[in-house]
């Protein structure tokens, strides 16, 4: 293996040049972290957002566009390396990140560190090129745990600019150092990976997230990813600074790079700890409310959605702007979505949609995002009856310690009113649940109710496995 | 470049709405701006309607500034939709990116951190309003 790596203190000339060689550190951490020195708590969260993630994937494998893309992936070869969530078959290891980055995303029930959307990207990545070549579990985790790492502080570094959440474009800088550690490449051609990966900025178009488009969010960097190490594992030259570079891939994508965010504690503060994963599928800025329609639903006697009169909505300045993202469309969401102009996935940002379904159903998972719901004539009752306010002390609780607040009032045509308030989401870092529940409902007809209880313990014990592979044996969709 | 100058005397649509806005951010003193927001801040901005009402203003921590005569420098960014969208806009039930996402706004590249940020506090300060109005 040719690797021009391995510089001490002054040996390159690009160290001297430049003092914070951030994509170089990046790719010794990428490959030098072993999964002894990851603290215990951290390996927890990891096997718990693993377990999460998949369980995402199987319930959005559920909706209309998995099959088209597991379908249009075909073009792009056969082959039996890795495992589909929530699909028959197996593919090779690029297009099967993207099919299970896609399938996590396509009801928008992901999880994030910090403020930018990881277990999408990473966990797709991990497994993909982890079976590709047998990799033991403990070696998944890591790569998990890593991916979150960089994620978490290339996401800090862009904050000030235009992005937010999942539309950061810093996805192309895990991806490859995952796939980088898994295949076996050395510094160098890790830092090079980076570079193919990133040459490309990956930016979203912001109505693409109306449509399924939006899948690739995560999707392409994770193929990509993989791909990239490919290349640079072939030998192809890259650039070896293409993240701090003030014309490499940060400063393209963003309009402040708070540099001294990049490397700030890596391999000592674990920002995996900050991990948030979502109880159910919708934009994460919606949940409380959407918990808050749920607790309301339980408790309200008879609950008929068409004797709701009025329905309020309160909570930080940044839910209502995801909220009415949509709202000025003429024609309006719903019946673009009917024209299929556009899909269900508008709806996973419009924190309305998401309560009113929520407040039909007694439940939010994938069955409240297909037509039939959707179009029903109880949520176009609910949809002139809704109306949002923000709270102030929320907004500033959500900007000052990520806490995301919300409180729904509902009046029933007898005059009762009724209020739920929720001070932060269920799954935030301070109020986890049991992702169990989670993997259950996603695999839930897609697996065997066994097969489900033998996947969780599976994926819970899964350093304890030799190779990747015995591990998503029990995990094949028949 | 001439623009028509908007006074008290001719408010429209967008003077009004963009006076009580006025209010209601001077009123929460800052709160409602966190670090990731104050990009917005310090910038000039253009807001203009397609039917021809123009007004200048630039977001300060716990004010905002008019600017009557239009006699700053180009501004660091401009929003130009229809009365009818400024008139959603300025009651909080949309935010600019809506009408931008709807395609009945410019989206200019260099303008977008501004836009998006400004679009936030815009809408929060309006919906914030509404609570402490009632």
């Amino acid at each position: 293996m040719s690797d021009l790596a391995a510089p001490s203190a002054g040996a390159a000339p690009s160290e001297v040049a430049r003092p914070h060689a951030v994509t170089e550190a990046y790719a010794r951490f990428a490959l030098e972290l072993r999964f002894e020195d990851i603290p215990a708590d951290v390996v927890d969260i990891a096997r718990e957002q693993i377990l999460a993630t998949i369980g995402s994937c199987f319930a959005g494998s559920k909706m209309p566009g998995a099959a088209r893309v597991a379908a249009g992936l075909r073009i792009l070869g056969t082959g039996d390396t890795s495992t589909l969530f929530g699909a028959p078959g197996r593919m090779p290891a690029p297009s099967a990140a993207l099919y299970n980055s896609a399938v996590a995303q396509i009801i928008e029930w992901d999880d994030w560190v910090i403020i930018s959307h990881t277990g999408a990207a990473v966990v797709p990545t991990a497994f993909a090129v982890g079976e590709m070549v047998g990799a033991p579990g403990r070696e998944i985790i890591a790569a998990v745990v890593l991916g979150n790492e960089i994620n978490g502080r290339t996401s800090r570094a862009i904050q000030r600019g235009a992005y937010v959440g999942n539309s950061m474009p810093n996805h192309q800088i895990e991806t490859p150092l995952i796939a980088s550690r898994l295949l076996g490449l050395g510094v160098t051609q890790a830092q090079r990976a980076v570079s193919h990966s990133g040459f490309l900025a990956m930016e979203s178009c912001p109505i693409g997230w109306m449509s399924d488009s939006k899948v690739l969010c995560n999707g392409l960097p994770a193929m990509w990813g993989i791909v990239s190490a490919s290349l640079a594992k072939e030998g192809l030259i890259g650039n070896l600074d293409i993240i701090e570079h003030p014309a490499g891939l940060l400063s393209t994508v963003s309009e402040v790079v708070d540099e001294r965010e990049l490397l700030k504690g890596l391999g000592r503060d674990w920002y995996t700890r900050t991990l948030n994963t979502k109880r159910h599928p919708s934009c994460a800025y919606n949940l409380s409310a959407i918990e808050c329609a749920l607790a309301l639903r339980a408790q309200i006697p008879d609950f008929d959605p068409f004797r709701v009169t009025r329905l309020v909505v309160e909570g930080p300045g940044v839910m209502l702007y995801v909220a009415s993202r949509f709202q000025a469309l003429e024609p309006d969401v719903y019946e673009q979505i009917r024209q299929e102009a556009i899909t269900h996935v508008a709806l996973c940002f419009d924190a309305g949609y998401g309560i009113m379904a929520a407040l039909v159903d007694g439940e939010l998972g994938h069955r409240q995002y297909l037509e039939q719901r959707i179009f029903s004539p109880e949520i176009a009752h609910l949809r002139a009856r809704i109306e949002f306010r923000a709270d102030p002390v929320m907004h500033a609780a959500y900007y000052g310690d990520y806490q995301y607040g919300a409180r729904v009032r509902i009046t029933m045509s007898d005059g009762r009113g009724y209020v739920e308030e929720r001070r932060q989401l269920l799954g935030a870092r301070d109020r986890p649940f049991d992702h169990a529940i989670k993997f259950r409902e996603g695999a839930s007809g897609l697996l065997d109710p066994e097969q489900i209880e033998e996947a969780i313990g599976t994926l819970r014990a899964l350093d304890r496995y030799g190779d990747v592979r015995h591990v998503t044996a029990v995990l094949q969709t028949k | 470049m001439q623009v028509p100058i908007t006074t008290h005397s001719q408010a429209g649509v967008l003077m009004r709405g963009l006076s009580r806005f006025a209010r209601l951010w001077a009123s929460h003193e800052g709160r409602l701006v966190s670090a990731r927001l104050e990009g917005a801040l310090g910038r000039s901005i253009r807001c203009e309607s397609t039917e021809g009402e123009v007004v200048d203003l630039c977001l300060r921590r716990d004010k905002l500034e008019f600017d009557r005569d239009h006699s700053g420098p180009m501004p660091h960014a401009s929003i130009r939709m229809a009365s009818r969208d400024w008139s959603r806009v300025l009651t909080g039930e949309l935010h600019v990116m809506a009408v931008i996402l709807a395609g009945r706004a410019p989206f200019p590249k260099d303008q977008r951190r501004l836009l998006m940020q400004f679009s936030m506090l815009l809408q929060t300060t309006m919906l914030a309003g509404r609570a402490v109005d009632e």
